[in-house]
């Protein structure tokens, strides 16, 4: 068995106990019982006493009972009697057993009995003979005195045995008293000593409990103390040693704990770090309890640091919903604070430090409640989006930027939603349509038509309504309008479908052109081209006819005079003829031109190479005579109005050819080649050339570089050749030296879509 | 054959009539050439109406017609005449001072046989009609009227 604490303290109370019952009980065993057997004694003495006392009385019962039935002869009384004679008996009877130890006391007893029975033999009868109806008064007396003597005889008896009896008692009681007065003594000592062992088995087992109380108590302290590597050591294999091993496995175990949380604190602050949106939580006090690196970089404080509290950094917060700025105790975390959830704020945070550039968070935030519902902080979660504000005030400065640009625009621009309202407008369309701008969609009640027919546009037929309705791409449809201000105007009408990246339309962009103006000038131009139709057919015949006329008749004087006229007079004739066949030729070609200029285009494409040959079999018989080297090169086809190209090619082919007449022999070259989005065509002589600086003045009406005297010419080649390229869409230039050559330059675009 | 047909001359001009008269002589032509000085002259020519009411029943030998007349122009005439069954076989020559393409389009399109822009140079002019003449009222055989 292990000697623990316990059995210690449990050998010692069972040590006292041994050792006060050992010493107790042997002393009083022996008084104790002599005690008993006094007290014993002493009672028996009281039985024989009160034994004696009975039996006195119940012979005076007897006699007065027999002595009252004697005079009187009533029976009542012999009831008492027999009950007394009952009682002397068992008393005598009880007598005999408790005096058996006292043969003195026997002795009387015996010689009392012998009285009794007689004096009951006799008052027995004594009550038959009375029963029996025996009278006289003489005879009663006599034997009432009898009785009377022979109950004196028994109190004399009696008394005497109360005497001896009583004399026994008393010392009886005397011895008994000193018996008890022993055993006390005895049992008081036995216990003196039981406490004296006891006291010392529990001041030395007091010692052994204080010392590895302390011992304990210094460990826990320490170990309480944090420091949970102190182990108590113990030489003891007791309660106390497990107690200290239950300290010892605890501080391990709590050692083992604070690694585990710190372990879980460091993950934990991992965590937080590493998570893009900031975290920020605040004690009920205000202070920072949480501030994640994402929480430092949002609000521009090196990571790792944290504010003192929320007030600490920023004058103040712009709430999104809110256009004023508002007090820090307005930011997320101070309402959270307060109670208030707070969701998904935008707020602006502007930096208390100057220079710092405003930073932009969407925040949300919490209170922070313990389990009885107190308030205890706040949790603040938030997403940096200065950049994303970055990018819509960049979005609203493109806005911006389209709105000024689609202003700036002289054709009206308007903007539907695949619903077909129309949700913006530009100035110019507001200005075209009369409408106004805030209101863009009140389209609906203006009348329109179509320009050419005059058939009103149904609803369904609007530019807008048929490209978000069927997807179509409408180009420069002309109408005619009628604005809320009555005035009527034509209008060019694209439009075209907006679509997004899965190709679903989403509107649509109407662009329109009020070409109201540019319709009146056509008409005024139309109307003009007219007149000048008129104009150059009353040339053509009667400004002709008179120059027919002079010439006409010039001849026929020729013929009926001439031989009758002089010289001078037939020189005269000749020239009257030559100036007016000469104005003969600038009519027709001032006709000619001013033609090229009004006459209908018909574009399609136009073998430039077999236009040139037939041009050149046309021109033999004017160079007839000559020597001439040509020069051909293939020419691209080009698209245009065969007539008036050929009328270019014969007019520089020509000029050309009239150009090289001095030149012995004549050298003319003639190519093509294409430049970009061009067709060039080059016509080159060896002629007498031209200045440069007059370059620009060929190609003007009536321009001439040389005079009539040395080459013939109206001036107007040139011109018509410059007004049917440019009808063409095409450039003319002219590159020359005097007395070295020239050569002409014209261009046609490659795709010449002109047709007016 | 006893008589040759009329040359009939539309000009409203009477230099130019005298210079095409000048020209068809040339060729010393025994036709007679009758001229109209509108065209509603000449309709009535056609038509044997008023001043030609009296003449006789033979359509022309081919008709000289101007463009620009008073009253009806040579187009309107030569529409007439094409328009008309019994007219629209004769030869009609449009001899006209009019360049205008216009002009000249038209009239083939309503089937002129030739068209002479009159020329300035008077020879030109002279040798123009003399061939117009030579042609029409010598060579030409005409489908019986």
């Amino acid at each position: 068995m292990r000697w623990t604490f316990g059995v210690k303290l449990g050998s010692a109370i069972w040590f006292g106990l041994l050792a006060n019952i050992a010493v107790g009980g042997l002393v009083s065993y022996r008084s104790a019982i002599r005690l008993i057997e006094t007290t014993r004694s002493v009672e028996r003495a009281h039985s024989v006493l009160a034994g004696i006392e009975n039996t006195g009385s119940a012979a005076k019962t007897v006699e007065t009972a027999v002595r009252s039935f004697l005079l009187t002869g009533d029976r009542s009384y012999l009831e008492p009697y027999r009950d007394a004679v009952s009682s002397i008996n068992r008393n005598l009877a009880s007598l005999r057993s408790l005096t058996a130890d006292n043969p003195r006391q026997q002795e009387a007893l015996r010689s009392l009995a012998t009285l009794l029975a007689d004096v009951l033999t006799l008052a027995g009868k004594q009550v038959a003979a009375r029963a029996n109806g025996a009278e006289g008064s003489r005879d009663v007396e006599a034997q009432i005195s009898l009785n009377r003597e022979k109950g004196n005889r028994i109190r004399e008896l009696v008394d005497r045995m109360k005497h001896g009896e009583q004399t026994l008692l008393t010392s009886r009681q005397a011895m008994a008293e000193k018996s008890a007065n022993s055993s006390i003594r005895v049992v008081l000592a036995g216990t003196a000593l039981a406490l004296l062992l006891g006291l010392i088995a529990g001041a030395v087992i007091l010692r052994n409990f204080s010392t590895s109380v302390n011992t304990l108590k210094k460990g826990a302290e320490l170990i309480g103390s944090g420091n949970l590597s102190h182990r108590i050591s113990t030489s003891s294999n007791d309660e106390f040693a497990d107690l200290a091993a239950a300290l010892n496995n605890m501080a391990e175990q709590l050692g083992r704990a604070r690694g585990e949380l710190s372990r879980q604190a460091e993950l934990t602050a991992a965590i937080l770090h590493s998570i893009g949106d900031g975290v920020a939580v605040i004690d009920e006090n205000g202070r920072y309890l949480v501030y994640n690196h994402a929480a430092c970089r949002i609000n521009g404080i090196p990571e790792g640091e944290f504010p003192a509290s929320i007030s600490d950094r920023y004058g103040y917060v712009i709430r999104e919903d809110k256009p004023c700025p508002v007090p820090v105790d307005e930011m997320p975390l101070a309402r959270a604070a307060r109670g208030e959830f707070v969701d998904e704020m935008i707020a602006g945070l502007r930096p208390k430090a100057p220079g710092e550039p405003m930073r932009w968070a969407r925040v949300t935030a919490r209170p922070v409640r313990d389990g009885q519902g107190t308030l205890r902080g706040a949790v603040a979660v938030m997403s940096d989006i200065t950049g994303q504000r970055k990018t819509v005030s960049e979005l609203e400065a493109r806005e911006h930027l389209l709105r000024t640009v689609l202003d700036a625009m002289p054709v009206g621009v308007a903007i539907a939603g695949a619903d077909g309202i129309i949700t913006k407008v530009n100035a110019a369309g507001a200005a075209i349509w009369g409408v106004p701008r805030d209101a863009p969609d009140s389209y609906g009640g203006i009348k329109a038509w179509r320009w050419q027919t005059g058939d009103p546009v149904q609803p369904h037929e609007w530019a807008l309504t048929r490209a978000i309705q069927n997807g179509e791409t409408v180009l420069q449809e002309l109408i005619g309008i009628e604005t809320p201000g009555y005035t009527r105007k034509g209008i060019f009408l694209s439009a075209i479908p907006l679509r997004d990246s899965s190709g679903n339309i989403t509107g649509a962009i109407e662009v329109s052109e009020d070409i109201t103006a540019r319709i009146r000038i056509e008409e005024e131009l139309k109307r003009s081209n007219k007149e000048l139709e008129a104009f150059s057919y009353s040339v053509s015949h009667d400004l002709r006819a008179p120059l027919r006329h002079i010439d006409g008749f010039a001849g026929l004087l020729q013929r009926h005079a001439g031989p009758r006229l002089d010289e001078k007079a037939q020189r005269y004739l000749n020239t009257i003829s030559a100036s007016a066949k000469e104005m003969g030729n600038l009519i027709d070609d001032l006709l000619v031109f001013s033609r090229m200029g009004r006459a209908e285009m018909m574009s399609a494409p136009v073998d430039m190479d077999q236009m040139l040959r037939d041009i050149l079999e046309d021109a033999a018989p004017e160079t007839a005579g000559r020597e001439l080297e040509w020069k051909i090169s293939a020419l691209p086809s080009v698209q245009g109005d065969a007539s008036m190209l050929r009328l270019v090619l014969v007019n520089l082919i020509s000029n050309a050819i009239k150009y090289t007449g001095p030149r012995a022999v004549a050298r003319i070259e003639i190519a093509g080649y294409r430049d970009g989005d061009e067709a060039v065509i080059c016509v080159r002589d060896n002629g007498v050339g031209f200045d440069m600086k007059y370059s620009e003045k060929l190609f003007g009406v009536f321009q001439r570089l040389h005079s009539g005297r040395e080459f013939e010419g109206t001036g107007i080649g040139l011109a018509t050749v410059r007004s049917i390229v440019h009808r063409h869409g095409g450039r003319t230039w002219a590159v020359g030296a005097v007395d070295e050559g020239a050569a002409f330059y014209f261009s046609l675009p490659s795709r010449n879509e002109e047709s007016q | 054959m006893n008589r040759l047909r009329d040359i009939l001359l539309v000009e409203d001009n009477p230099n130019d009539v005298e210079l095409t008269m000048e020209a068809l002589g040339e060729h010393n032509l025994a036709n007679k050439v009758v001229v109209a000085h509108d065209g509603e002259e000449a309709l009535d020519y056609l038509y044997r109406r008023s001043r030609f009411a009296k003449r006789d029943t033979r359509h022309p030998a081919f008709i000289l017609l101007d463009i620009k007349l008073p009253k009806l122009s040579g187009l309107e005439v030569l529409q007439i005449i094409r328009a008309d069954e019994k007219l629209k076989s004769i030869p009609v020559v449009m001899l006209t001072s009019s360049r205008q393409e216009s002009d000249l389009i038209r009239s083939y399109q309503l089937g002129v046989n030739a068209y002479v822009v009159k020329p300035v140079a008077f020879a030109d002019f002279i040798s123009a009609v003399k061939e117009i003449g030579a042609f029409w009222a010598i060579l030409n055989e005409l489908p019986p009227s």
